[in-house]
């Protein structure tokens, strides 16, 4: 037992907040999308609310200069994360935080400004990224152009097509260029106002898989030259072989976590673990539970080095 | 942006084009309608007998000893004349004074002495040389050739006037036509002018001489002064009309304040006139009000559909650190990089259009351009000024937003209190909002329509749900999803299909009503007339030409019924009131209620009646019963006497038998009427025909009638309908009732063109599981339908209906002419169009169904 003067000692130590020293942090971060009247008994609602829970509670932190991938099925919300990590979108509650930026509490101006200087961002429709009638040099300088940077613009836009290998598609318009190629001049017009964070939603989602490994290792390679934070969104779970960190999400919260590590000899490992929130949840395995026909309840002992978790007795529990 | 609106060329050529036509119509409708106003404006005068439109100064007595004196008055009292006034007035001087004196030894004979301004100028003397200066109590007199021939007077006569002498010392024709402005106004000096004094058997006569003026100022005679300042027709304009009216009351107290006396009918003319400029500027106005609000309605849709279609583009820029007031900007110069030059197009070709250019001709193309961009800002500003709307693209939103039904229920309100100030305060306030309150009620009609709408959908729904087909009920499923999309439409169709029905069915009206007071007018399909009368054998003529089925004689003429001191001017018509009656039976006018009806016999009276109105063949109607009295109808401005005098068609006894305002095909002119049922044959100067006009035409030819006149009931009705304000009104109504439902197809095409990338993708989905193509024409066509149908029917029974909601607020008697009764509203006039507009739209959505599913 410590006595009362260490535990007030304790006490007044200063101690850290939770990803205080993340470059990305979301604690309990809550997305809900609401359509239709007010409820019913609400005054003039008909009672046909729908509400829509796209993160219900979602941890994440992310460290300066990581390339990590976020993975997950359909509707599990990882793009209405990453839409809210681009400031396209604004959480219901918790914290959302990029590279030092409340994404909550942002100004309309600070809004602009985390979008043109902070965060570059690529979508998943290779048409979407790229206005058609510009070419390639023009897209990548109009980011550049809307912050009114317009000395050394074109100077950096051949920097950036020279370091993607693109630089002999400067002039051509993207309905000239394959699918592969619109992609990577989309990483370069995310990366035109030198941001911290590159975004990418499913960047590969409508390519082959020549084209999306050239891609990927683009955005390797911008992560490495240019200390780029990039995180990847994307429902294909072979991409934790491209990237050092891979996050589960499941029904709006992280679920769980892939580390990619290279071995003394070279070889590389990757080791899935569940992700503990601060409150203590644990997401299980879906397949872990229905091999132990876990439901609703568990029965958990703690052990010296470990936490044992066991199917429910039903037969000696009475029935709620 | 130019390379962001080249990449939407299609939308844009589309905002183009109605910004072009928009501006065309706002630059080229008001010029054209004020030019017709003007045009309506010199009609009104240049019809109107010169005496009656023109500005007349008399003096009763010494103005002044001579000619230069009275010339200087000329000068004085267009001095006087307010600005508005004298900027119409024309500069040709005319003036004259004189005195009539009895001719000694004759009865009713008298000779005017006049001195006329510049006479000289405007007449060849024929005979002798102009009269020289007076000599002591002698005056020499130039005679007009033809009236000296009437009264038997040749160059060398004197005529005594009492201690005075006039000696003939000339004879002139006059110059020039006898309706120019100097003759029309000096008519007494080419002619014997006739006066009857009433009790008077005898008509006097008044020759009148012209003679030196300084010889006449300096006569002891009591003089008569008159200066005339004519009105030019061309100068007075719809803008200046009511100036001109609004001096007259002035000029005329001035006038009387320097004991002059003012004479002049333009009073009376010009306030005609107005009242007619003011009902069709205030039906235009109508109309025109909710053409601007329905072609904002279609430039805002098409702004909408470019927003839209530029949406994608601009919500990269967004994402890649565009600002709102960027984005903006964007949009606001890609709509303007359609529409400015649109409208500056339009208001060049606008510019060819003759006419006065009013303040909207300039203002309107701008400001239609000013609009596009304005909407083009505030959409893409409010489609982008927060980063994701609060709702997913996979879920309908049916929100309920309390600011709009707030604006809704205002809408509402404004367009039924507008309507009820209009019925009870009309539009010839000139009022703005009450000018508006038609187009405030379709707009208000068109929310009705979109709230009711799911009620409509929701049982069609339920039906189409137990059908054993998919595709109706598809249909109306995508119908139903479309609704939250279609309130813009909407808000611009049902106004377009109201106003457009309610112009095309005034227009109608307009047009039968017109023809209606030409039969009045006419009073058959031919009226022969011939002042001299019209001899039996061309009545037997015109009644044997081919193709003539009925011909009805009639004696029409003045006279003056005496009655009290000074007698009434009264039009006699002396006509078998029967065989009219059954003329009439094939033409739309008829005669006045019991009016066809055999007249009361009065047992104690023995003149004829009812059985003189059967004599025409035997023609002693009008020799029978002279003694005794003639049974007549009287209108009610003699109705109070029993019986009275006339001069003609012959001197006879009228007994009163009843009473009758009006006939057709007699006007009166504001004098009493008597109808003399049966004819006088000795009278006969009309003839009431139904049948073939050209073998009438034939008839009189043949039968070398000079003097002769035909009118049909086309000419006439041509002639009404010809007028400047007639016609300026009936064109403005058709063409913005034509401009309406091109508008409301606009619209409908973009609304159906704004859903067609979900259609696409629907359709192209349910492709896929087996939707034929017959199929998706279904669903696309009952897509579009229900609310097509809806929103038509609304607006085309709010079309029909609003000159009965309108009622008194908006008068167009002044333009359906005499006789031609309250305007008859048909709903043939506005059915075709909104058909049209239906089909149309339903054979695009049948077509595009296809090839939304190919797609």
């Amino acid at each position: 037992m410590r006595n009362l003067s260490e535990l007030e000692a304790r006490a007044g130590r200063p101690q850290a907040a939770f990803g205080e020293h993340a470059h990305i942090v979301c604690d309990n971060l809550v997305r809900i999308y609401k359509t239709g009247d007010a409820p019913r008994g609400a005054r003039g609602g008909r009672g046909s609310t729908v509400e829509v829970v796209a993160l219900q509670g979602l941890d994440l932190l992310i460290d300066k200069g990581e390339l990590v991938a976020i993975v997950g099925a359909s509707g599990s919300g990882k793009s209405t994360l990453l839409n809210v990590l681009s400031g396209l979108d604004v959480p219901t509650a918790g914290l959302a935080r990029v590279a030092g930026m409340d994404l909550l509490s942002m100004s309309p101006r600070d809004r602009l400004r985390f979008r043109r200087f902070v965060v570059g961002f690529i979508w998943q429709q290779t048409a979407r990224n790229l206005l058609p009638y510009l070419t390639a040099r023009e897209n990548v300088l109009l980011p550049m152009r809307l912050a009114g940077r317009r000395r050394a613009g074109r100077a950096r836009a051949d920097e950036l097509l020279e370091l993607l290998g693109l630089a002999d598609c400067a002039g051509l318009r993207p309905d000239e260029l394959s699918g592969g190629q619109q992609q990577r001049i989309a990483v370069a017009v995310a990366l035109a106002n030198s941001p911290e964070v590159l975004l990418a939603d499913e960047p590969t989602g409508e390519l082959d898989s020549e084209s999306s490994e050239q891609v990927f290792a683009a955005l390797r390679e911008v992560n490495r030259e240019l200390g780029v934070t990039v995180v990847v969104v994307t429902h294909d779970a072979l991409v934790s072989e491209q990237v050092d960190r891979t996050i589960g999400i499941r029904d709006g919260r992280t679920s769980s976590e892939t580390l990619r590590r290279t071995s003394g000899d070279g070889g590389v490992t990757a080791q899935e673990y569940a992700v503990l929130d601060r409150a203590g949840r644990l997401q299980l395995p879906r397949e872990f539970m229905h091999a132990l026909s876990m439901e609703r309840r568990v029965r958990l002992e703690l052990e010296r080095d470990h936490i044992g978790v066991w199917p429910s007795d039903e037969e000696g529990e009475p029935d709620e | 942006m130019i390379r962001l609106a080249a990449a939407h060329r299609r939308i844009s050529a589309l905002l183009a084009g109605l910004v072009l036509s928009a501006s065309l119509l706002a630059s080229a409708l008001p010029r054209t309608l004020e030019a017709s106003f003007d045009g309506g404006a010199h009609d009104t005068l240049a019809q109107s007998p010169p005496t009656s439109t023109a500005l007349g100064v008399t003096w009763d007595g010494k103005y002044g000893d001579s000619v230069a004196q009275v010339i200087e008055g000329d000068t004085r009292w267009r001095g006087m004349l307010p600005p508005a006034m004298r900027n119409v007035a024309d500069p040709t001087r005319l003036m004259s004074f004189g005195t009539t004196l009895p001719i000694t030894g004759k009865m009713h004979r008298y000779l005017a002495l006049m001195w006329v301004f510049e006479v000289g100028e405007r007449i060849r003397y024929v005979e002798g040389v102009p009269p020289g200066p007076r000599q002591g109590k002698s005056f020499e007199i130039a005679l007009a050739a033809s009236a000296a021939a009437e009264f038997d007077v040749e160059t060398g006569d004197e005529i005594r006037l009492g201690e005075l002498t006039a000696k003939v010392t000339g004879l002139f024709e006059p110059l020039g036509s006898a309706t120019s402005g100097f003759w029309a106004h000096h008519a007494q000096l080419t002619g014997v002018e006739r006066k009857r004094t009433v009790g008077s058997p005898e008509d006097d006569l008044i020759l009148t001489g012209i003679t030196d003026g300084d010889g006449l100022a300096a006569a002891e005679q009591r003089l008569f002064y008159r200066w005339t300042i004519m009105v030019d027709p061309a100068k007075v304009t719809a803008r200046n009309a009511e100036d001109v009216l609004s001096g007259i009351p002035g000029f005329n107290r001035r006038l009387l304040d320097e004991g002059a006396g003012p004479f002049t009918s333009l009073d009376r003319i010009l306030p005609r006139y107005l009242d007619r400029l003011a009902a069709a500027r205030a039906l235009v106005a109508v109309l025109l009000g909710g053409l601007a609000m329905v072609c904002l309605g279609a430039i805002a849709l098409a702004v909408r559909l470019l927003a839209d279609r530029m949406r994608s583009d601009l919500s990269l820029m967004r994402a890649r650190g565009a600002s709102l007031p960027h984005l903006a900007a964007a949009g606001g110069v890609v709509a303007a990089i359609a529409a400015c030059p649109a409208a500056l197009a339009g208001y060049a070709a606008g510019g060819l259009v003759p006419g006065p250019a009013t303040p909207v001709v300039h203002l309107g193309p701008p400001m239609l351009a000013l609009a596009a961009v304005a909407f083009a800002v505030t959409w893409v500003a409010r489609a982008h000024r927060r980063p994701l709307e609060e709702r997913r693209d996979d879920i309908v939103a049916a929100r309920t937003d309390p600011r709009r039904i707030t604006l809704e229920i205002l809408v509402i309100t404004l367009g039924v209190i507008g309507v009820q100030l209009l019925r009870t305060r009309g539009l010839g306030t000139g009022d703005p909002f009450l000018v508006l309150a038609p187009p405030l009620l379709a707009l208000a009609a068109a929310l009705v329509a979109l709230r009711v709408y799911p009620l409509l959908l929701r049982p069609l729904l339920l039906l189409a749900a137990r059908r054993r087909g998919a595709a109706p009920y598809l249909g109306l499923t995508m119908a139903a999803r479309a609704a939250s999309g279609a309130a813009l439409p909407v808000l611009t169709l049902l106004p377009a299909l109201a106003i457009g029905a309610y112009g095309a069915a005034t227009a109608d009206g307009l047009e039968s009503a017109q023809r209606l007071a030409a039969w009045q007018t006419v009073g058959a399909e031919i009226q022969v007339k011939r002042v001299d009368g019209i001899p039996p054998d061309l009545v037997d003529r015109i009644r044997r030409a081919p193709g003539v089925h009925g011909v009805v004689p009639a004696a029409i003429g003045e006279t003056t019924a005496e009655v009290g001191f000074g007698g009434r001017r009264a039009t006699v018509v002396a006509i078998d009131l029967d065989a009219y009656g059954r003329l009439l039976e094939d033409g739309p006018v008829a005669l006045p209620p019991g009016l066809a009806a055999p007249l009361p016999a009065d047992p104690g009276d023995t003149g004829v009646s009812g059985d003189a109105g059967t004599a025409e063949d035997t023609g002693t109607a009008g020799d029978t019963g002279a003694a005794e009295g003639r049974d007549a109808l009287v209108s009610p401005g003699l109705a109070a006497m029993p019986r009275f005098e006339i001069g003609w068609p012959e001197r006879l006894t009228v007994v009163n038998r009843g009473a009758v305002s009006a006939l057709p095909g007699v006007t009166t002119d504001g004098g009493d009427l008597i109808v003399i049922p049966a004819p006088h044959r000795q009278q006969i100067n009309t003839l009431f025909v139904n049948g073939d006009a050209a073998a009438v035409k034939a008839a009189v030819r043949a039968a070398a009638a000079t003097g002769t006149v035909i009118t049909t009931v086309e000419e006439e009705s041509d002639r009404i309908h010809g007028a400047s304000l007639n016609s300026a009104l009936v064109t403005a109504l058709r063409v913005a009732s034509l401009a309406l439902a091109g508008y409301a197809l606009i619209a409908a095409g973009i609304a159906f063109v704004s859903q067609g990338r979900e259609r696409s993708r629907a359709l192209r989905l349910l492709g896929t599981l087996g939707l034929t193509t017959g199929q998706a024409r279904t669903v696309t066509v009952l897509e579009v339908a229900p609310l097509l149908l809806l929103t038509t029917c609304a607006g085309v029974v709010l079309g029909l209906g609003l000159p009965a909601l309108l009622g008194p607020g908006v008068d167009l008697s002044a333009f359906t002419g005499p006789g031609g009764g309250p305007l008859q509203i048909s709903p043939a006039s506005a059915l075709p169009s909104a058909a049209g507009v239906v089909l149309i739209a339903l054979a695009c959505a049948y077509l595009g169904g296809s090839r939304a599913k190919s797609v």
